[in-house]
């Protein structure tokens, strides 16, 4: 730990700005993304069909959450990202050490899940608009979200963009200390998913899965998410502490 | 069913990340420098137009949309049940939906029912003193998520009388079909029940015709959501008036 | 005072010992020239140095710090090679703006100077600029730092000759105005020579001579005579090199301590040796040069 705590944040604080701007094309991938998914949207999420007497009815349901998942891979993959060689030695061209380097990702990619989080949830008001005009359904029926609605959305979905930032973080910084991860990693993550194929709703993966999203309550969401998230990124510094620059 | 999800997650990671590699390495040849910011900002500013016009799309509102006028809790008569159970069709008044008025001096009335929907469930009411026949026909809605998919599509059904032989000839089915653009998941999730389980499942559900008609009750049990549209054809005839039919008509009498 | 202190340093990568058991000091203020052939521990040294290696043994301080992972070390110095990374979002004009933001001494109208002197496109992108383009930026920007410890790791790569003179005159010419301690590596001694206050000399990892570049160049003499005198002469003597130039002719480089009076009475013809050479021989294999691996018959 440097001696001066002002010191210290002052440098995190240029980092940060530093990768505000030198990061910036991430957002564009965002937004090629997110209009992407809203194309894929087009297609109904799930479509239910009954017959009675005179009538055949279909409820076709749509949503733009394809943005939103789009929205979590990207939050992952960014994460991902910046831990590799190109992105991390450019703190060192500059001032940096690796704990201020980590704050200053950790301070960006908060950044970014908020940004990606407000911009999924406002793709769906473009995909709606979109939907208006392009389809001629005889009856379009929306859920609008009312403006408290509106914030738990914006909210959840962060949180959920910042978790797959942690985890694309740590994945970063694992596969950076080692490059045995990048095998490592995926076999474990599809030996979980073959178990979880055998084992059905009990297995590791399926409960860590509604852990999270199957909690009802916002509070106790915001407590898991910002607690695994905070772990995630502190196991991520503390590993990398000892990481040599331009080796 | 997770693991099919996640399947499918791992496979569009691949392919996004390949995609934000390439995008990476085009882009800083397109487009050098800090200018990439307006991009985003350009982008930010159509979502929030887009933001705004949402709310000016008509029909949005739950309360303009015809459909959407069934009250939650409101009991639906099973129409299969009513007249057995309660010996009247009272309750069921509301979902009258055709009526035809007759006069008739024969002694037997002989019903034919054809046509491309079935139409079985009959009653007949044989308290009348008037040479008259009514033909009464009750439909309720059939409901999907609080969606009233019959009324105001119901298509008419034709009934005549010609001498002794009253034939009713079924519509063909209107096809309804409704969009529901549903809210994002991460509200759902707080705001719904059991959200996962109703909507994470990918593709189309069989649909399914009504044909269970064992109830101990004159109301309709709500079924996933989903509640059956049941149709009576309800008849009153003068007391002398004998009635017959064919073998697959379900007839009821009330006396 | 010193601005670097270095003892019993080594370095191992996976099997192989970059640095053996180096100690050394450098003075602040001071230009010292790193030299060593390719894989000496040059690069290895000076990222010790800079902060970005962790030692493997030994002890290294720099402004009276363990430098690896030290932001007052990162803040203070600057490291500059052909291989330095520059984000690819912001034009060039942006990386010295960057550069004005990190470090505190950072002179904006001197790299503004330079950047234009040598017509670099304020809104072209690094990785798209020549090697030689790049290190010509690298160095603009090491410069503006004005870092108190500049680090250039063979800084002219790439670039042609003007160029590097134009380099080695605004280098000197900043040393003198603003005072600072540089570390220059380089393998060619004979370009840097003249604005060098010290030399390093490092091989296979250990320090061999570290002096003033002034007793450098009066470190040691080139002697050749007939075989048998020269051979007599340099009995149970220390010598730094000695070649077979004829059949019956022999050339021997050590240091200066004989009498050149004696030696003239003998016949043997004495010369001085540049300061690039005396590292050559110094840091040759023991086996012998490449006329010996290649014996053509």
């Amino acid at each position: 730990m440097p001696s001066n705590m002002n010191n210290y944040f002052a440098l995190v604080k240029k980092q940060y700005k530093f990768k505000l701007k030198a990061y910036v094309s991430v957002f564009n991938s965002l937004i090629i993304l997110q209009l992407l998914a809203i194309l894929f949207s087009f297609n109904p999420t799930s479509s239910r069909g009954f017959g009675g007497y005179g009538v055949d009815a279909s409820l076709n349901n749509y949503s733009a959450n394809i943005s939103i998942v789009f929205t979590f891979l990207w939050g992952f993959i960014t994460a991902f990202i910046i831990t590799t060689k190109a992105y991390r030695e450019d703190d060192f061209t500059f001032v940096s050490n690796n704990q201020s380097q980590g704050m200053a990702n950790i301070l960006y990619l908060l950044t970014i899940s908020f940004i990606g989080g407000i911009t999924a949830i406002l793709s769906g008001y473009l995909y709606h608009v979109m939907f208006y005009f392009t389809t001629n359904t005889s009856e379009i029926y929306t859920q609008t979200m009312t403006l408290t609605e509106l914030f738990i959305a914006i909210v959840a979905t962060s949180l959920f963009i910042l978790f797959c930032c942690a985890l694309g973080y740590l994945a970063g910084i694992l596969v950076q200390l080692h490059k045995i991860f990048g095998i490592i990693l995926p076999v474990v993550f599809i030996g979980l998913l073959m178990f979880n194929g055998i084992s059905g709703g009990d297995s590791f993966l399926a409960k860590t899965f509604f852990f999270y999203f199957q909690e009802g309550n916002l509070v106790i969401f915001i407590l898991k998410i910002t607690i695994t998230s905070s772990l995630l990124f502190l196991l991520s510094i503390s590993l990398f502490r000892n990481k040599e620059a331009r080796v | 069913m997770i693991s099919y999800i996640v399947m499918l997650i791992l496979i569009m990671a691949g392919i996004i990340a390949l995609f934000l590699i390439f995008f990476r390495y085009i882009s800083s040849k397109i487009m050098p420098g800090a200018r990439h910011r307006w991009l985003l900002i350009g982008y930010v500013t159509i979502l929030l137009l887009a933001f705004g016009i949402s709310y000016t799309i008509p029909g949005n509102e739950i309360d303009k949309n015809d459909r959407l006028k069934i009250v939650h809790d409101q009991d639906i008569p099973n129409l299969y049940a009513v007249p057995e159970f309660t010996g009247s069709i009272d309750i069921a008044q509301d979902y009258l939906t055709d009526e035809w008025t007759f006069d008739f001096d024969e002694e037997t009335l002989h019903l034919e029912i054809f046509g491309e929907d079935m139409l079985n469930n009959i009653a007949i009411e044989t308290t009348k003193e008037k040479q008259t026949i009514d033909v009464n026909l009750y439909v309720t809605p059939s409901i999907l998520n609080n969606i009233d998919f019959t009324t105001g599509s119901l298509p008419k059904t034709d009934v005549t009388l010609h001498d002794n032989v009253l034939t009713v000839e079924t519509p063909s089915r209107n096809h309804v079909e409704v969009s529901q653009l549903q809210k994002p998941f991460p509200v759902r999730q707080f705001t719904e029940s059991n959200y996962l389980n109703v909507d994470i499942e990918p593709g189309f559900s069989v649909s399914e015709e009504v044909d269970d008609t064992s109830v101990d009750s004159p109301y309709i049990d709500m079924d996933g959501g989903r509640i059956f549209s049941t149709e009576l054809l309800y008849l009153k005839v003068p007391a002398n008036v004998k009635v017959t039919g064919t073998e697959d008509m379900n007839i009821f009498f009330i006396d | 005072m010193n601005v670097v202190e270095i003892n019993n340093l080594s370095k191992v990568y996976q099997r192989n010992k970059a640095l053996d058991k180096l100690s050394l000091t450098i003075k602040t203020n001071t230009i010292t020239g790193v030299i060593g052939r390719n894989g000496a521990g040059k690069t290895t040294l000076l990222k010790l140095i800079a902060g970005y290696l962790k030692e493997s043994t030994g002890e290294i301080n720099v402004f009276s710090k363990r430098p690896f992972n030290n932001l007052i070390v990162s803040s203070q110095s600057v490291f500059i090679d052909d291989n330095m990374y520059f984000p690819e979002s912001l034009t060039l004009e942006e990386l010295l703006i960057e550069g004005e933001r990190f470090y505190e001494n950072w002179d904006k109208a001197f790299a503004k100077a330079l950047f234009d002197y040598f017509s670099f496109d304020p809104r072209a992108i690094h990785d798209h600029l020549s090697k030689g383009r790049q290190s010509t930026f690298n160095m603009i920007f090491g410069l503006s730092t004005r870092a108190p410890l500049t680090i250039f790791d063979e800084p002219t790569t790439g670039m042609d000759v003007s160029v590097r003179k134009d380099f080695y005159r605004v280098l000197l010419k900043d040393y003198l105005a603003y005072p600072r301690t540089i570390l220059l590596s380089s393998h060619h001694l004979d370009e840097i020579e003249h604005l060098l206050e010290n030399v390093l000399l490092i091989d296979q990892g250990r320090h061999l001579l570290h002096l003033p570049i002034d007793d450098l160049k009066e470190y040691a003499v080139g002697m050749t005579g007939e075989k048998t005198k020269v051979e007599e002469l340099i009995q149970g003597k220390q010598i730094i090199y000695k070649e077979n130039t004829d059949s019956n002719m022999m050339f021997v480089v050590m240091k200066r301590n004989i009498d050149p009076q004696v030696l003239k009475q003998v016949g043997i013809s004495v010369k001085p040796i540049r300061p690039s050479d005396l590292c050559v021989y110094l840091t040759k294999d023991s086996k012998g040069g490449i006329d010996d691996a290649l014996k053509y018959e």
